[in-house]
């Protein structure tokens, strides 16, 4: 790993080159163990390495981007070199923010030992629990497992310098019976330790079991349960259609004129925190501004955006520390999201529920309608039908074509626990939710005849 | 090795060096239990400008190098990827990648067994005219401002952007098996797009393709050849046009699809069905399965007897196209489906071993940092006879859609539905109008089962699709899809609004 006394050596040594007016230096990259299996087998059981040093050279109000892995001697000369002609040619940008002054951020390092020390043999042999297990029961285990650690230091010619380093584990797995049917499950921590691969799998089994001959339900509108994962990638589409400033200046959001307006239902607040546990962020941004809490739906009221150095000066208040990577032309991008958890447990919605669907996980997930937050996507690895109260079969792949603040509108219960999951570099923690009148669509079950 | 600007590769010392160490590190492997082994040395530089409302809104340039080692030992693969070459970091790598190797080797069942291939020491490169990365960037920037600008003009437009974006790759494959490869492959893409707002939606239309524009193999002739401000005018007024537009009725009816669609169509609903590692269960967990399984090749009518699809990594020009693949394998032309019928797979050595046939040259890898697995080449759906407007003639009702805005399929590759940025209105034989925020969805083979009519090969062109993503880690890699127009009965439009 690049440590932080390493980080910082590379970084100083960059901006010691001191070409243009001012220079913005980032140094980020990972190691990252993976082992990928499939019909009980290893597909690729690899190593990856590679650190990214991006160098922002400010020239007046002029700037030039470039990034490069080879960051030694004559590269970084010419890696520099490269950013400074390029800012020469820009054209003026009177919007251009200055490089903010070193202010003290708080160390954030989840980072466990134990983990990146785990040999490959280990690992294996976590899989193989999973791949024995569902060669004897006639299943097909097929799954990732990938452990590692990343690292994120930012500096710049005013003095900032910011370190974060954290480790991660995570495993996903499905199953598939020999008819075909597939269920999911996965674990997420910074502990390699701390994933539970008999719950995973056990999960997995169970969904993959209870997937067999589907049905498919009645398309129109459904009472659904949907497990965190689903949850997810709806919250994480959300944010990406309006909670950067940027998006509400060019009037692109769906919170463009909306702040202080009831957007969704009262059980929904979301924030950006990088601080919370379950998620343990990077506590700086790429601008090396301190990450701030920031509330964006309150209790269903659309309360607020993050922003950059450049969006916040253009409303004259101060950055909430979520820059992006230079050259940040999409603008600044809630990192770390929550959804605050309600009162239920996802047994208890579907013991609830006299007739619905419980979703295990959306796939393929795409905005028909960026303002609407119009969504379509696909269920897959578990999807249920809910009859008084209980399992009472599976419905297969159904197509849905929903509105998220409509979904979230609809939303009669949220789960009291919060699973976390990462989406790159990302992170978001969110409950299972209860929603009326979820719209499907369609289902590839209805077509058996082709 | 590359360098920044314009001067181009420099050759020299460096990759020299380079070159004597993946040798070492396949010497290393193979005295340490490899019985295959390849080494592969990419090193890519990108040049990537994006314009926006009368000013360049990034300008970022990139360098990035390194080695990836791939072994069989004990009968499971290992992989190492390493971006530093010195001696004692490459040998690290080596070791990592036996070890890995053995260690999967606790789990597998089968031995791997591959299809075989000739060992070649062979040079190949893209055929450029004009190379991108010396065109000034004045002179890059002169032209997006010259779309900017007249996109600008037409009142009501909120946003005009422009994108250029070119990639070098300097590749080289060694194997254990004696292949000695180099290869060097540009690519060059870019487009324009105007976007219209009110305070209920937003609009987009772009030209020649949505997301970044349209791609080739090739050099900066490419960007001159798709004329780029001719097209500013007309997509900016349709875009501020489409916020009056009506809405695309849901209904069914006949759909023309052409351009960026319908190669987007041929490869979500054909491109990824056919990867044999998919059919085989191999990416279950991510990116999914197939319908298109192992026992219905050579059975199954895909499509309607107008419908020939071909894995053709060979074409001059396409963003699939390249000499050798990332298993060394030269690029073929082949078969998927004939006259209808599905009769062919995507394959690497070891998936075609499988079936008892020979790797067609599809196994590629994102750099040099990931294992490869098997990708699209350029999935080219035959041209037929005829032009566009003798399918539109022949269209007494229905809708022509050549721009996407939004796709998705399941994971068997089933149920799809696309959004596209306009639809133009048939009627009797002509274009009566256009509609906004179309949708059209359907199960694959009932779709290509109702293809009608294939245009000629005077509207047959490959478009490139540079954000393929795949696999676990998830590689991005770019591909081509050579199309011209096609028109399908009965399709299901309009559905997505309906609720």
């Amino acid at each position: 790993m690049l440590t932080k006394t390493s980080a910082e050596r590379i970084l100083k040594e960059t901006l010691a080159l001191g070409l243009g007016d001012g220079m913005e230096v980032i140094l980020d990259g990972d190691r990252t163990w993976f082992l990928q299996f499939s019909g009980n087998q290893v597909r690729q059981n690899l190593f990856q390495k590679d650190y990214i040093l991006t160098v922002r050279v400010v020239v007046g109000k002029r700037e030039g981007v470039v990034t490069t892995n080879r960051f030694a001697g004559e590269d970084l000369k010419r890696a520099v070199e490269a950013a400074y002609q390029t800012a020469l040619q820009q054209k003026e940008d009177p919007e251009m923010p200055d490089l903010p002054a070193p202010t003290p951020v708080p160390e954030q390092n989840p980072y466990d030992n134990l983990t990146i020390e785990s040999s490959p043999y280990e690992r294996a042999e976590m899989v193989k629990i999973i791949t024995s297990r569902c060669l004897q029961s006639n299943l097909l285990a097929c799954g990732a497992l990938s452990s590692g650690d990343r690292i994120a230091a930012v500096a710049n010619s005013k003095g900032a310098f910011c370190y974060h380093s954290a480790t991660h584990a995570d495993m996903t797995l499905t199953v598939l019976t020999p008819g075909g049917a597939s269920g999911w499950s996965e674990s997420h921590s910074w502990k390699l330790s701390e994933l539970n691969v008999d719950h995973l799998m056990e999960t997995a089994i169970e969904k993959a079991r209870r997937s067999e001959n589907p049905v498919a339900p009645d398309m129109g509108h459904h009472t659904v349960v949907l497990e965190e994962r689903a949850v997810a990638n709806l919250l994480s589409f959300l944010s990406s259609l309006g909670c950067g400033a940027l998006s509400v200046q060019e009037e692109k959001s769906f919170m463009t004129g909306k702040l202080g307006e009831k957007l969704t239902g009262d059980k929904i607040t979301v924030l950006d925190d990088c601080e919370r546990p379950e998620i343990l962020g990077m506590p700086f941004d790429c601008e090396a501004v301190q990450r701030q809490r920031v509330t964006l739906i309150e209790e269903g009221v659309a309360r607020g955006v993050v922003y950059d150095l450049k969006t916040a000066k253009k409303e004259g208040r101060s950055s909430t520390g979520h820059a992006l990577h230079p050259p940040r032309r999409e603008g600044p991008d809630p990192h770390n999201l929550v959804m605050l958890p309600g009162t239920s447990s996802t047994d208890e919605m579907v013991s609830g529920t006299r007739k619905g669907i419980l979703v295990t996980r959306f796939w393929y997930d795409n905005v028909v309608d960026s303002k609407k937050t119009l969504m379509t996507g696909l269920s897959r690895d578990g999807t249920f039908l809910i009859e008084n109260g209980k399992i009472a079969g599976a419905v297969g792949s159904l197509r849905y074509n929903e509105s998220i603040l409509g979904a979230f509108s609809r939303a009669q219960a949220l789960g009291r626990d919060l699973k976390s999951f990462s989406f790159g570099t990302s992170h978001i923690a969110c409950p299972s939710m209860l929603i009326e009148d979820f719209c499907f669509t369609g289902s590839r079950e209805k077509y058996q005849d082709w | 090795m590359a360098t920044y600007g314009t001067k181009g590769p420099d050759g020299g010392d460096r990759q020299l060096k380079e070159r004597d160490l993946a040798e070492y590190a396949l010497d290393y492997v193979t005295s340490n239990g490899a019985t295959y082994a390849d080494v592969r040395l990419v090193q890519t530089r990108h040049e990537m400008i994006e314009y926006k409302n009368g000013a360049p809104a990034g300008i970022s340039k990139d360098l990035n190098g390194g080695m990836g080692i791939r072994v069989i030992v004990d009968g499971a693969w290992g992989f190492a990827a390493n971006p530093d070459f010195t001696k004692d970091k490459v040998e690290r790598a080596a070791k990592r990648a036996v070890e890995n190797a053995r260690a999967g080797a606790l789990i597998a069942r089968d031995p791997i067994v591959m299809a075989s291939i000739p060992a070649v020491n062979e040079k190949w490169e893209t055929h450029v005219e004009t190379d991108p990365f010396r065109v000034s960037l004045e002179e890059k920037l002169a032209l997006l401002s010259t779309c900017d600008r007249t996109m600008r003009k037409v009142k009501g437009l909120s946003f005009a952007e422009g994108f250029l974006d070119f990639v070098e790759e300097l590749k080289f494959f060694y194997s254990s098996e004696g292949s000695r490869i180099e290869q060097k492959i540009v690519h060059s893409g870019g487009g324009i797009q105007a976007t219209a707002i009110d305070e209920d939606e937003t609009q987009v239309r772009s030209y020649p393709q949505s997301f970044g524009g349209d791609y080739v193999s090739g050099g900066y002739e490419h960007i001159l050849g798709m004329n780029l401000p001719d097209s500013a005018q007309k997509i900016a007024e349709e875009a501020v046009g489409l916020l009056t537009a009506p809405q695309c009725p849901e209904e069914t009816t006949t759909l023309i699809l052409g351009e960026g669609q319908l190669a987007l169509q041929v490869h979500e609903s054909c491109g990824h069905p056919v990867e044999l590692d998919r059919a085989l269960g191999w990416e279950a967990n991510f990116a999914g399965t197939s319908f298109l399984t192992p026992d219905r090749l050579g059975k199954l009518q895909y499509g309607s007897g107008i419908v020939n699809i071909v894995s053709d990594p060979t074409h001059p020009r396409g963003l699939g196209s390249y000499g050798f693949d990332d298993e060394g394998t030269p690029a073929r032309r082949d078969e998927i489906v004939r006259d209808g019928l599905f009769v062919g797979y995507l394959m690497s050595r070891e998936t075609a071993a499988g079936l008892g046939r020979f790797s067609n040259a599809a196994m590629r890898a994102e750099g040099w940092s990931y294992a490869p697995i098997v990708r699209m080449t350029n999935v080219n759906l035959l041209p037929q006879e005829g032009t566009l407007d003798d399918l539109i003639s022949e269209t007494k009702k229905g809708l022509l859609m050549t721009t996407n805005r939004s796709w998705s399929i399941d994971d068997r590759r089933l149920n799809f539905q696309f959004g596209c940025e306009i639809a133009w209105e048939i009627r009797n034989g002509k274009i009566a109008g256009f509609y906004k925020n179309p949708t059209y969805t359907g199960i694959t083979p009932v779709f290509w089962n109702k293809c009608r009519n294939i245009a000629g090969p005077e509207s047959w062109r490959v478009w490139g699709v540079p954000n393929c993503g795949k696999g676990q880690p998830m590689q991005t890699m770019r591909v081509g899809h050579g199309v011209s127009y096609a028109r399908f009965d009965d399709v299901q439009v309009g559905v997505a609004y309906a609720h």
